[in-house]
C-alpha cells in the first residue's frame, strides 16, 4: 500500500470539498472564514484562530485524529504502552520488518503489538542502554550507535560488541553509513566521521550554519557528510566539498533522492543535487533556514522533513500549496522530532523527544466536526438535503447542525428546538424540514425558526424516525407506534400489541405504498392497505430489535438488527450472523454506494461488503463472508456508530456520511486502498516448560527432552497499518491437520506433545485480509523416552508377544494334563471296571453255574439221600467260597479301604482264617501304628492276591509247618514279607525266574502270577528259597501319602465313628 | 417256654434268613428263639420286655444299623451277650460293634453246627476275639484318649493275652504259652471287651458334653 495524501493531491481536491475547507461560522452568520492550508510553507504562521485540538484517546494506544489534521490518522506510543523511555532517538524498519526504536533506556523491537527490549542487563552485547543511533546496513545486519561512542551489530538475532580503536573520545554516535568498500562510517556529536576498520578520523569541512551534522548514505554506498552548513561527499578515505560553493555554506539538511543523488535544503530553499550539478530548484521550503534533523523521500516522492522544534514537513516538491506540518499548534505531540521513517505499508514513523514513537498514516475515514466539536455530543443521525446537497445532522444534546459547502450552522433552543436530542432530521421534496426529538415533540421549520408541527403540538413521546412519504406526508416512528401524517392530520398505526411493538425505529416505504416499520423488541411490521403483519424472531428475523431497513435494488429488504443482519427476498427471511464473518453484530445503518458494495455502520466501525456476497451468504447459511472494516487505524474515531433515523446519508459527490458517538465521518466508497502486502511472519520464540529452547533463527530441527511438557509458541506477524486486524491460522504438522484459526492470538500453547517430529507452521492476514501463505515454520523433535522409542515397543510387544504365548502354551499344558488326568483316571476307572468284571465274571460266575449245576444234579439224585448230602455240602461250600470271594471283591473295590491299615487288617483276618482252616500256626508281625498312607484299589487287590498266592503255595506246595508274615515300610513301599519253613526249592541262576524257576516252584504260574501282580502295580517282588531252608517271598508295592482331601479316610480307631 | 433253655432273640431284616436262624436256634438244644425282629427299632421296643440272654444283630440293618442298635440295647440290658451277625468279614464294623457292647460275631456263610457251637461258647462264658479284632483293640487303647483310670485301662495280662492274639496265636497257643486255662482266656477276652465297651461310652459320653469343636462329630449325633 501506498501512502496517500488525499489532502495534498490536487486531483482529488473537488472530491475533498466538504471537509478540507473547514470554515468557522461567526455567530451571526457571515462569512469571517479563512482557509486552512492557503498559505503553503508559511506554516509558521499557522492559523492561531483555530480552537484548541480535541483529542480522542482510545485505550492510550491512540492519539486520535487531531481535528486540524482530519486526513490523518496519528497514533501514538509512550512509556504507557510499552516504550522504555519516552524519547524514540531512531527508528528503522528491518529487513525482516521488525521496527527498530532507539531510546535513551535501551533498544526496542516492534512487531506491532509488543514491544521488546533489548538493554544491557538482558543483552550483554549492548554496551550501555543509550541508544542514539540505527543504520541497517544492505547485509541485513543492523549497526547501533550508543551515546557513550561503542558500537553494536545485531545479525541474525544476535547482538555483538563492535570493537572500535577510534581516538576521538566519548562523543555519542549520531550517525552511521556503509561505503561502496563496506567500510562502516561512525559521525559523532562533534560532526568528525570516523572508518570503523582501522579508526581513521576525519573532521569534515565546516560553514556558518551551526548545529547541522548529518551524515547520509545512498543505497549505492555514497556517503556525504553534512557539517555547520557545508556538504562534503567521501570519496575513498577523504572528504571532497560539494563544488557548489555559492550555496555551499547554509546547507540546513540533505536527504537521499530516490533518483540518485541528493535533496539539499539550504538557504531555505529546497533543491536536488544529481551528477555534480543542482539538477532542480524547488524553491523555498517550509522549514524557512531551521536545521533539518532528516529529510526523508518518501515512496510516492513526497518529501518529510524533521525539524528538533517545529515538528515536520511533508510536502510534494514543486507542487505549489502542497505541504503540512505537523506540529503541536495542529495537533501533533511534539514539535521535537529526532527521526523519521517509512514502513512498506506507507505509514510514516516519527521519533520525538519526550512524546514517544508517532506514526503518521493518511486517514481512509475523515472525522468532521462543527467548530463546537458537537459541544461534546454524539451525533445521532445526519440526511442530505435533496436541494442543496446540505447536511442536517442530529446531535444528542446538543440540538441540529446543518452543513452547506463547509459551513456550519447550529439550530438549538435559540432557534426554536426546545429538545436538543435531534434523533431524526428530513427534508422533504418540497423543502420543508422536519425533526423529531427525543421526547420534546415534532419541529417543522420555518424560515430560520422551529415550530411544533401542526396538529402535533401536544405530542411529547420519544420520536426516533422520520420517513417522507411518496404520497405525501409523513411517516414518523415514535416510541408509542408509527404516526402517519398529512397536511395537519395524524394517525396512528401498530398501538395495538406488545409494548415493544410500538416502540418503532426505521421506517421505510414500497413504491406500492406498503410500509415497513422496524420496532425495537417488536420485529418488523407491515402495514398494506391498512392491515398489519408482523415478522418476528421465531419467524427467522435475526433479532427483534431493528436498527435499519434498507430496500436494494433487486426488491430485497435488508433489516439490520441488534444482532445480526437479515435479508426479506420473496417473503423469505435469510439471516447473516457474525459467524459467517461479519464483522458487527449491531448494524446502525445500511448505505448502497452504487458500486455493488454495501457500507454498513455498526457498532465495530464502518463495514464495506460486497453485497453479491451478502447474498451468497444469506442463501447459504455456510458461506463465510469477508468485509472491510474501517476502525480506529482507518480514522475512525470510535468503533461506535450511531443509530438515529437515518442514519448515514450518501451526498451527491458520492460520499457517505455516517453519525457516530464521537463525531460525524465520512468516506469515500471510490477510494478504496486495499493493503495487498502479505505480512512477514515469523515465530519469535518457543519456550517449553518455561524455558527458552529457540529466540530468533534458531538452528533446526530443535530436539525437545522427552517428558510431559507445555509449549509455548510466540509467532507475530509484521503488519504495521492496523495490527490489530492481523488474522493468524496455525498448524502443528504431526498433531493437527488442518489449519487452525487462531484469531488475532500472536502466541499458542500445547500442553503436551507426544514424542515425534513436528513443524509449527504459522500464516498470518494483513488488515486487509492479504495472507502471506507461506507464513514461517519451525521443525522440532520431541524425543522419547526410551520406553517410548520404536525399538523398545518392538521389544516389548515382543516380549509381550512371548510372554502371553508362553502362558497360553502353559495353560494349554495345563490343560492337555488336565485332560490327560482325566483320561488316565477314565483309564484306571475302566481298568478297574474291567478288572472287577473279569472277578466278577470268574469268580462269582463259575461259582453261581457250579451252584446250578449242582441243585440241579441233586435234584436228580433225591432218591439217594447220601448222594443228595455231598452234593448240598458241596453247594453249600461253593456258595461259601461264593461268598468268601465276594467279601475279597466288595473289600478291594471298596475305597473306604484305600489304607495300609485296612490292609494290615485284611492281611491279618485273611491269613489267620486261611492258616487257621489249613492248621499251620502263623506269627505276624504288622505294625500297629502305620502311616495314612493312600493304597488304591488296585494295589490293594493284586498285593492281596499276590500275598494270597504266596499263602497258597506254602500251605500247598512247601508244606510248610510255620508261616511268618510280616509287613514294613520302606522309603515309599510297603514291604509284605511271607516266610515259610517248608521244603524251600533251588533259585535258578542265570535263567530268569519267573520264566523257568517259577515252574517249578509254582505249579501253575503262581511264582509269575505274583511278579505280574506286582509289576502291574509298579512294585516287585522277591523270592528266596533254598532246597530244604524254606521261601522268603518279599512283595514290595509303592504306596502315596495321602493327599490332604484324603486324609478324612484315615482310619480313627475311636468306635463312636460309627455313630454318624 | 423252657427256663432253662438260653434265650436267644434274633435282629435281621432278612425274613428268610430270620427264619432259618430261628428254625436252628429253636432245634438246638438248650436253645430257644424269644423272639425275632425285623429291624432295630422294633427290636429296641420289645426286647427290654423280652430280656433274652443272647441277642444275634444283624450288622447291616435298614434304619437304625446294628451298631448303633447294640449300643443302645446294651444299656437297656447290661447281662445281655450281643452277637453281630455279618455277611462280610468288615473289620471296621465288627470292631465298632464291638465297642458298643457286642461280644463276637458270626459270619453268615457258618455252618449250622458252627453258629449252635458258638453260641455254647458264648453261654459257657466263651468270648471270642480273633488276632486282627485284638489289633484294633490294642489300637483302641493305644489311641489319643489319656485319661486312663483303672477300670478303663487294660491289665498287665490281659495285654499280654491281646499281644499273643496280635501275633497271631490262637487261644488255645495262648493257653499254652501263657500256662493258663482256655475259660481264663475267654474271661480275659470278656474283660477287655467289657472295658472297651466302656471305654467307649465313656469316649462318646465326654464326646457329648465336650464343646463341638472339639469334637469331629458335633453332639446329638
Amino acid at each position: 500500500m501506498s501512502l496517500v495524501y488525499p489532502i495534498c493531491n490536487p486531483s482529488r481536491r473537488a472530491a475533498l470539498k466538504p471537509a478540507q475547507q473547514i470554515f468557522l461560522r461567526s455567530p451571526s452568520g457571515a462569512g469571517q472564514t479563512q482557509p486552512m492550508f492557503q498559505r503553503p510553507f508559511l506554516w509558521r504562521a499557522a492559523p492561531r484562530t483555530l480552537l484548541a485540538l480535541s483529542l480522542w484517546f482510545d485505550g492510550g494506544l491512540l492519539a486520535g485524529a487531531a481535528a486540524d489534521l482530519p486526513h490523518f490518522v496519528i497514533r501514538r506510543w509512550q512509556t504507557d504502552n510499552g516504550l522504555p523511555q519516552s524519547t524514540a532517538t531512531a527508528v528503522v524498519q528491518a529487513q525482516d520488518g521488525y521496527l527498530w526504536v532507539g531510546t535513551y533506556n535501551g533498544l526496542v523491537r516492534y512487531d506491532g503489538v509488543r514491544f521488546v527490549v533489548f538493554d544491557n542487563n538482558n543483552t550483554p552485547a549492548l554496551q550501555d542502554k543509550g541508544i542514539t543511533c540505527l543504520f541497517e546496513a544492505a547485509d541485513g545486519a543492523l549497526w547501533i550507535g550508543h551515546s557513550s561512542g561503542g558500537v553494536t551489530r545485531c545479525k541474525n538475532g544476535r547482538f555483538e560488541k563492535v570493537e572500535a580503536a577510534i581516538s576521538w573520545g566519548e562523543g555519542a554516535i549520531r550517525a552511521i553509513a556503509m561505503d561502496k568498500a563496506g567500510d562502516i562510517w561512525l559521525l559523532n556529536d562533534t560532526g568528525l566521521i570516523a572508518r570503523l576498520r582501522d579508526g581513521l578520523v576525519l573532521s569534515p569541512p565546516t560553514g556558518p550554519l551551526a548545529g547541522v551534522a548529518q551524515m547520509v548514505s545512498s543505497a549505492h554506498g555514497n556517503i556525504w557528510v553534512a557539517r555547520d552548513g557545508c556538504l562534503s561527499q567521501l570519496r575513498g578515505s577523504r572528504l571532497a566539498v560539494l563544488e557548489a560553493v555559492d550555496t555551499n555554506n547554509d546547507v540546513q539538511g540533505v536527504g537521499v533522492s530516490r533518483e540518485g543523488g541528493l535533496w539539499v535544503v539550504s538557504g531555505g530553499r529546497l533543491r536536488q543535487w544529481k551528477n555534480g550539478t543542482w539538477s532542480r530548484d524547488f524553491g523555498p521550503v517550509p522549514s524557512n533556514l531551521v536545521p533539518l534533523a532528516q529529510l526523508l523521500e518518501t515512496r510516492d516522492g513526497w518529501l518529510a522533513a524533521a525539524t528538533a522544534d517545529h515538528g515536520f514537513f511533508l510536502s510534494r516538491p514543486g507542487a505549489a500549496g502542497s505541504g503540512v506540518q505537523f506540529s503541536r499548534t495542529n495537533g501533533f505531540p511534539s514539535d521535537w522530532l529526532t527521526s523519521l521513517c517509512e514502513d512498506r505499508e506507507g505509514d510514516l514513523w516519527a521519533g520525538t523527544a519526550g512524546a514517544g514513537l508517532q506514526v503518521v498514516r493518511a486517514a481512509k475515514v475523515r472525522t468532521v466536526s462543527p467548530p463546537d466539536q458537537w459541544q461534546g455530543r454524539a451525533v445521532l443521525s445526519v440526511s442530505a438535503s435533496g436541494r442543496d446537497g446540505a447536511l442536517w445532522i442530529g446531535s444528542e444534546g446538543a440540538g441540529l447542525y446543518r452543513l452547506d459547502n463547509g459551513a456550519w450552522e447550529n439550530f438549538a433552543l435559540q432557534e426554536g428546538l426546545d429538545n436538543l436530542y435531534i434523533w431524526s432530521a428530513v427534508e422533504d421534496a418540497a423543502g420543508g424540514l422536519w425533526v423529531a426529538s427525543w421526547g420534546g415533540g415534532f419541529y417543522q421549520r420555518q424560515n430560520d425558526r422551529f415550530a411544533p408541527a401542526p396538529g402535533l403540538e401536544k405530542l411529547t413521546m420519544p420520536m426516533a424516525a422520520i420517513l417522507c412519504s411518496r404520497q405525501g406526508g409523513l411517516w414518523i416512528g415514535t416510541l408509542a407506534g408509527l404516526l402517519r401524517y398529512q397536511n395537519g392530520k395524524a394517525a396512528w398505526y401498530g398501538q395495538e400489541g406488545r409494548p415493544g411493538d410500538r416502540s418503532v425505529r426505521a421506517v421505510i416505504e414500497d413504491p406500492d405504498g406498503t410500509v415497513w416499520f422496524g420496532t425495537s423488541g417488536g420485529g418488523l411490521g407491515c402495514l398494506t392497505n391498512g392491515a398489519q403483519k408482523w415478522l418476528r424472531r421465531k419467524d427467522g428475523l435475526a433479532s427483534d430489535y431493528i436498527t435499519c431497513l434498507h430496500r436494494d435494488g433487486s426488491g430485497s429488504l435488508w433489516i439490520g438488527t441488534a444482532n445480526g443482519l437479515s435479508r426479506l427476498k420473496q417473503g423469505l427471511l435469510a439471516t447473516i450472523k457474525q459467524e459467517q464473518g461479519l464483522p458487527s453484530g449491531h448494524i446502525c445503518d445500511i448505505e448502497d454506494d452504487g458500486n455493488g458494495f454495501f457500507w454498513m455502520s455498526s457498532h465495530n466501525g464502518i463495514i464495506r461488503a460486497l453485497k453479491a456476497d451478502l447474498e451468497r451468504c444469506a442463501d447459504e447459511p455456510t458461506n463465510k463472508i469477508t468485509c472491510l472494516t474501517y476502525g480506529l487505524s482507518d480514522g475512525m474515531p470510535t468503533l461506535e456508530c450511531s443509530g438515529g433515523l437515518p442514519a448515514g446519508c450518501k451526498t451527491s459527490d458520492g460520499h457517505l456520511w455516517f453519525p457516530t458517538t464521537k463525531g460525524l465521518v465520512t468516506l469515500d466508497p471510490r477510494d478504496v486502498h486495499t493493503n495487498a502486502l502479505p505480512p512477514p511472519v515469523v515465530i519469535e520464540s518457543l519456550r517449553v516448560d518455561e524455558h527458552p529452547v529457540a529466540e530468533g533463527a534458531a538452528a533446526s530441527p530443535l530436539r525437545i527432552p522427552p517428558g510431559r511438557h507445555r509449549f509455548e509458541f510466540k509467532y507475530t506477524a509484521l503488519s504495521f497499518a492496523a495490527p490489530e486486524k492481523v488474522r493468524f491460522m496455525r498448524r502443528l504438522e504431526g498433531l493437527e491437520t488442518d489449519w487452525v484459526p487462531a484469531g488475532t492470538e500472536r502466541g499458542a500453547n500445547y500442553i503436551y506433545i507426544p514424542p515425534g517430529s513436528y513443524k509449527f507452521h504459522v500464516i498470518a492476514c494483513n488488515n486487509d485480509g492479504v495472507w502471506n501463505q507461506q507464513g514461517a515454520e519451525l521443525a522440532f523433535t520431541v524425543l522419547p523416552f526410551f520406553w517410548q522409542t520404536p525399538l523398545f515397543r518392538i521389544l516389548a510387544g515382543l516380549g509381550m508377544a512371548l510372554v502371553v504365548a508362553g502362558l497360553v502354551w502353559l495353560g494349554m499344558r495345563r490343560r492337555m494334563q488336565a485332560k490327560l488326568q482325566v483320561l488316565e483316571h477314565q483309564r484306571a476307572v475302566e481298568r478297574e471296571r474291567v478288572r472287577i468284571a473279569k472277578d466278577i465274571h470268574d469268580d462269582l460266575g463259575s461259582s453261581l453255574t457250579r451252584i446250578t449245576l449242582l441243585s440241579e444234579s441233586a435234584r436228580g439224585e433225591l432218591h439217594d439221600p447220601a448222594r443228595v448230602a455231598v452234593e448240598l455240602e458241596r453247594i453249600f461250600d461253593t456258595a461259601r467260597d461264593l461268598t468268601r470271594a465276594m467279601d475279597e471283591i466288595v473289600w478291594a473295590i471298596n475305597p473306604r479301604h484305600d489304607t495300609l491299615d485296612s490292609l494290615a487288617s485284611y492281611l491279618h483276618k485273611f491269613a489267620q482264617d486261611y492258616l487257621e482252616t489249613a492248621g499251620i500256626p502263623c506269627r505276624l508281625d504288622l505294625p500297629l501304628d502305620l502311616p495314612p498312607w493312600v493304597l488304591s484299589a488296585d494295589v490293594r487287590h493284586h498285593l492281596f492276591l499276590a500275598f494270597k498266592e504266596a499263602l497258597h503255595n506254602a500251605v500247598k506246595h512247601a508244606r510248610a509247618s510255620q508261616i511268618h508274615i510280616a509287613l514294613s515300610l520302606e522309603g515309599d513301599a510297603v514291604v509284605l514279607v511271607v516266610e515259610d519253613n517248608g521244603t524251600g526249592f533251588a533259585m535258578p541262576t542265570s535263567v530268569p525266574p519267573d520264566r523257568t524257576g517259577a515252574n517249578r516252584f509254582a505249579p501253575g504260574n503262581g511264582l509269575e502270577n505274583m511278579r505280574r501282580r506286582l509289576a502291574e502295580i509298579g512294585g516287585r517282588c522277591e523270592v528266596r528259597s533254598q532246597v530244604g531252608q524254606g521261601t522268603q517271598v518279599r512283595l514290595i508295592a509303592p504306596a502315596q501319602a495321602p493327599p490332604a482331601h484324603h486324609s478324612y479316610l484315615r482310619q480313627d480307631n475311636s468306635p463312636s465313628q460309627e455313630y454318624k | 417256654m423252657n427256663a432253662l433253655n438260653v434265650a436267644v432273640s434274633i435282629i435281621e431284616d432278612d425274613a428268610e434268613v430270620r427264619d432259618i436262624l430261628v428254625r436252628w436256634v429253636n432245634t438246638a438244644p438248650g436253645f430257644e428263639c424269644s423272639g425275632d425282629h425285623g429291624s432295630a427299632e422294633s427290636a429296641l421296643a420289645r426286647l427290654p420286655a423280652e430280656k433274652p440272654d443272647i441277642v444275634l444283630v444283624d450288622i447291616n440293618l435298614p434304619g437304625m444299623n446294628g451298631v448303633e442298635c447294640v449300643g443302645r440295647l446294651k444299656v437297656l440290658l447290661p447281662k445281655t451277650q450281643f452277637v453281630m451277625l455279618t455277611v462280610y468279614e468288615d473289620s471296621d464294623h465288627i470292631f465298632q460293634a464291638l465297642a458298643a457292647g457286642a461280644i463276637g460275631y458270626l459270619l453268615k456263610r457258618t455252618r449250622r453246627e458252627e453258629l449252635i457251637a458258638a453260641l455254647e461258647q458264648i453261654k459257657t462264658g466263651g468270648s471270642p476275639m480273633t488276632g486282627y479284632i485284638a489289633r484294633k483293640v490294642v489300637q483302641a487303647f493305644q489311641a489319643r484318649w489319656t485319661e486312663t483310670p483303672e477300670t478303663r485301662s487294660l491289665s498287665a495280662r490281659e495285654r499280654e493275652v491281646l499281644e499273643l492274639l496280635t501275633r497271631g496265636h490262637l487261644y488255645k497257643e495262648v493257653c499254652d504259652i501263657l500256662g493258663i486255662t482256655m475259660s481264663t482266656v475267654n474271661t480275659h477276652a470278656r474283660r477287655i471287651y467289657e472295658k472297651l465297651h466302656v471305654r467307649s461310652r465313656a469316649e462318646a459320653v465326654a464326646r457329648y458334653n465336650k464343646p463341638s469343636f472339639v469334637s469331629r462329630q458335633g453332639p446329638g449325633k
